[in-house]
């Protein structure tokens, strides 16, 4: 039988309205889950009900078996999480706030240290590992958070758009990076609007809209839901086939 | 309808025949002058409603600060000193605003992604700009003079207080050229960053010298005989730019045509005419230059790298006890040394030493030379030595707020049991990195001053000072560092809260006082301190997630 790493029943959270209705999810050892949805469709707080930064909500969820709400150390120990906006530190240089991440999952400086240096050296960003972040482009704080995501080896790891601002070569890197993982062992959740990628890396795709889980299945059996690419796939599921006729109404204003 | 904009209007012909396009100007102008309201000026929060008559404000307020540089011209005996008191306040407010307020404006390189790849030609973009900051400072010169005109007119009548327009005039393009010059001169020498820090540090600068100004000057003032007080020109007066100004207010008021002023009476007409030429013509373009290149480069910064098993890099080990505190220490550590809204916040507290040490020797009745003389014989140092809490106290209240506060989703991902240890390490890192160097330096000013008898309240002071600042994060609302936006500075506070906090460390100034008069007294205290800071830092080692305030 093989090991569910995450598991949610009727998973719901309410602020102000309902964002999260009864989500229920089964992640197996070793998946990559594709996790998408339009904006505001509670990706990010599927996300972070499930890292345990977002503490309060209802239904039950565990993560490597641990209850979310009461093993919250020892799941975040174990797991990694990259948020979907590059905020970091930027008056520190990479090295110094991998170190600093480093502390904070109480890990030896000296393998901290040579970790940070190789890693970054495999983002090619060894020139400016020692220079302040504040003048980095999206795309290089995007790698530093990477590295800080997975810098202590985690079991699980939690991608909330990944991608965002990195070029072309580095998107190309992190997928290849996300198969190696999986090949390790490794469960990958990753949430995204890259429909392409999601379609190529994922062994499994969940839909979510206005927060309720609409399609989980490989792309193949999400092909016979609707038929096309995932793009398609989606725009269908959610409901959003009129792009067609909004975008000649947008053209129609901008010629008049 | 903004009367600013309405002013402008009456110089559309003349931007047309310079070839400007004028709605475009307009439109720019507009949105810059829009972006000025609700621009937050340094500790002062603006109302989430859009303010509707800052015009008539910023005039009243100029114009209230102007009031008091029309009592020195009117009071003042002397013309020309009250002369060289308007213009240098005048100049000086140009350059500061100039340098503080408008550093953001005048390094703005968002036109060059917003404006510039939209079709407006150079000329218009750099008319905007010009008019733009001309309209600023126009506020504040006419609101400044106000009521200094009156008294000219008033006391020299109508032809003076021409003069004194035109003088006005003068005064305020040599500020802005002789500004302007200074940034180039700097932008030629220094990077982008660099610029930058330059101009943090004389924001800083800038901040103590207000406050210094403020509580020092009248104080100063109230010494000097000013009746009897004759200005006579000095060879060094022809390198400051407010006595050009006021020396050709003197020879037109007194009818003096002597070298000296025809000299300064020349320098003051010909320098911002000459001036304007120089910059329309050679600096403006270079300036735009240099400010397209501006933020383009992706070169790397100078490098930051501390040594492993160097001094800076040891600290952390030396204070702290879990590598969470650590990481803590050095993050904080690090980031008070660099961050530049921190810095303006917290590092006039230093000069605020200085300012409040001078202040209490000014106290007495006797001239500074006496009141140092019996120095020695005074507790004065105690309250030195509790003066550096000054800046360990504002640091404390800033910590929490950064503009990178959404950075602080690491502390909620990371597997942190409690938040404890990454405030105490922050304390300690307020404490070696602000409290140790600034004791340093007073230490050696109360050494040199009480000699050796001042050692036992030296090191006494240390611990006391930690454990005052152990105890006011202790009794202060939790929040983790630099995980608050800004904008929420100045809702947490709680009146009793803070009365509570300052009564328990002024007490323990008390104690040392009291200490003091006998000081076998301390021997005895010692240890007991070190055994409270203990428990104290030991209690606040243990906050919760709940006991945090977010």
């Amino acid at each position: 039988m093989e090991t569910l790493v995450i598991t949610t029943t009727n998973l719901s959270k309410t602020y102000q309205s309902p964002v999260l209705k009864n989500i229920n999810l089964q992640v197996r050892a070793g998946e990559i889950i594709g996790y998408i949805g339009p904006n505001g469709a509670g990706k990010s707080t599927t996300i972070k009900i499930l890292t345990g930064i977002i503490p309060d909500f209802e239904g039950e969820a565990s993560v490597l078996g641990l209850d979310v709400r009461k093993d919250t150390l020892e799941i975040k120990r174990r797991i990694g999480y990259i948020p979907e906006n590059a905020a970091l530190y930027d008056t520190l240089t990479p090295t110094e706030y991998l170190q600093f991440v480093g502390q904070l999952y109480k890990m030896e400086r000296s393998q901290v240290d040579r970790k940070a240096k190789e890693l970054l050296n495999v983002f090619e960003l060894s020139n400016y590992a020692d220079t302040r972040m504040t003048t980095f482009s999206k795309g290089m704080r995007q790698k530093v958070l990477l590295i800080a995501g997975m810098i202590h080896n985690p079991t699980i790891l939690f991608l909330d758009e990944p991608l965002s601002g990195l070029d072309a070569n580095a998107v190309i890197l992190v997928k290849e990076i996300l198969i190696q993982l999986k090949k390790n062992g490794k469960t990958i959740f990753y949430s995204s609007h890259l429909m392409d990628i999601v379609e190529k890396i994922s062994d499994r795709i969940m839909i979510i809209n206005k927060g309720e889980m609409i399609a989980n299945g490989t792309f193949t059996e999400l092909n016979s839901l609707a038929k096309g690419s995932l793009e398609k796939i989606f725009t269908e599921l959610t409901g959003n086939r009129e792009h067609e006729s909004a975008a000649g109404q947008f053209i129609n204003v901008l010629e008049n | 309808m903004n009367v600013l904009l309405t002013i402008t209007d009456l110089f559309r012909w003349l931007y047309l025949r310079l070839g400007v396009d004028y709605e475009q100007l307009r439109a720019i102008v507009g949105v810059k002058l829009m972006m000025d309201n609700r621009r937050q000026v340094i500790g002062y929060t603006k109302n989430k409603k859009e303010p509707t008559n800052v015009f008539v404000w910023t005039l009243f307020f100029y114009a209230l600060f102007g009031v008091f540089i029309a009592l020195a011209i009117a009071t003042v005996p002397s013309f020309m000193l009250g002369m060289v008191i308007f213009f240098s306040y005048i100049m000086a407010m140009i350059s500061m605003t100039l340098i503080t307020d408008f550093s953001s404006v005048l390094l703005d390189t968002s036109d060059n992604t917003i404006i510039l790849p939209k079709p407006i030609d150079g000329r218009t973009l750099f008319a905007a700009r010009t008019t733009h900051i001309i309209l600023y400072l126009g506020q504040l010169a006419i609101g400044s003079a106000v009521f200094p005109a009156i008294v000219v007119f008033w006391q020299h009548g109508v032809i003076l207080f021409l003069f004194f327009l035109l003088a006005l005039l003068l005064a305020v393009v040599t500020a802005v050229i002789l500004t302007n010059g200074f940034y180039l001169l700097l932008m030629q020498f220094a990077s982008e960053e660099k610029l930058k820090n330059i101009i943090n540090y004389f924001q800083i600068f800038m901040a103590i010298l207000i406050m210094g100004g403020y509580q020092i000057l009248p104080r100063i003032m109230e010494r000097l005989d000013l009746d009897n007080f004759v200005f006579e020109i000095q060879w060094w007066n022809f390198l400051l730019p407010p006595i050009w100004m006021a020396g050709a207010m003197e020879a037109v008021h007194e009818n003096l045509f002597d070298i000296n002023h025809i000299v300064l009476t020349s320098i003051a007409v010909s320098f911002p005419v000459l001036g304007s030429i120089v910059v329309n013509n050679y600096l403006s373009p270079v300036f735009n230059r240099k400010l397209g290149a501006m933020g383009s480069s992706a070169e790397p910064q100078s490098k930051e790298k501390i040594e492993k098993g160097s001094f800076p890099d040891r600290l952390g080990s030396w204070f702290t006890t879990s590598p969470v505190e650590r990481g803590a220490f050095d993050m904080i550590y690090k980031i008070l040394g660099r961050d530049r809204k921190i810095k303006l916040k917290i590092y006039p507290a230093f000069g605020y030493i200085l300012i409040f040490g001078f202040i209490f020797m000014l106290k007495g009745k006797e001239d500074i030379s006496t009141t140092l003389h019996h120095l020695p014989e005074t507790h004065f140092h105690i309250l030195l030595i509790y003066l550096s809490f000054m800046v360990l106290q504002v640091t404390l209240f800033e910590i929490p707020y950064s503009d990178d506060f959404k950075a602080s989703w690491i502390y909620f991902s990371a597997p942190l049991e409690s938040p404890g240890e990454i405030l105490s390490g922050t304390v300690k890192a307020i404490f070696v990195k602000l409290f140790i160097p600034a004791y340093l330096v007073i230490s050696m000013v109360i050494l040199y001053i009480w000699k050796v008898g001042a050692v036992a309240d030296l090191v006494f002071g240390i611990p006391n000072n930690f454990l005052m600042l152990t105890l006011l994060a202790s009794l202060s609302r939790r929040h983790l560092p630099l995980s608050m936006a800004p904008s929420l500075r100045g809702q947490a506070g709680n009146f009793v809260r803070t009365v509570l906090t300052l009564i328990a460390t002024g007490l323990l100034g008390l104690v040392h006082y009291a200490l003091s008069l006998k000081p076998v007294l301390m021997l005895i205290a010692f240890p007991l301190e070190i055994g409270l800071i203990y428990f104290v830092l030991k209690s606040y080692k243990k906050t919760t997630w709940k006991n945090i305030t977010l």
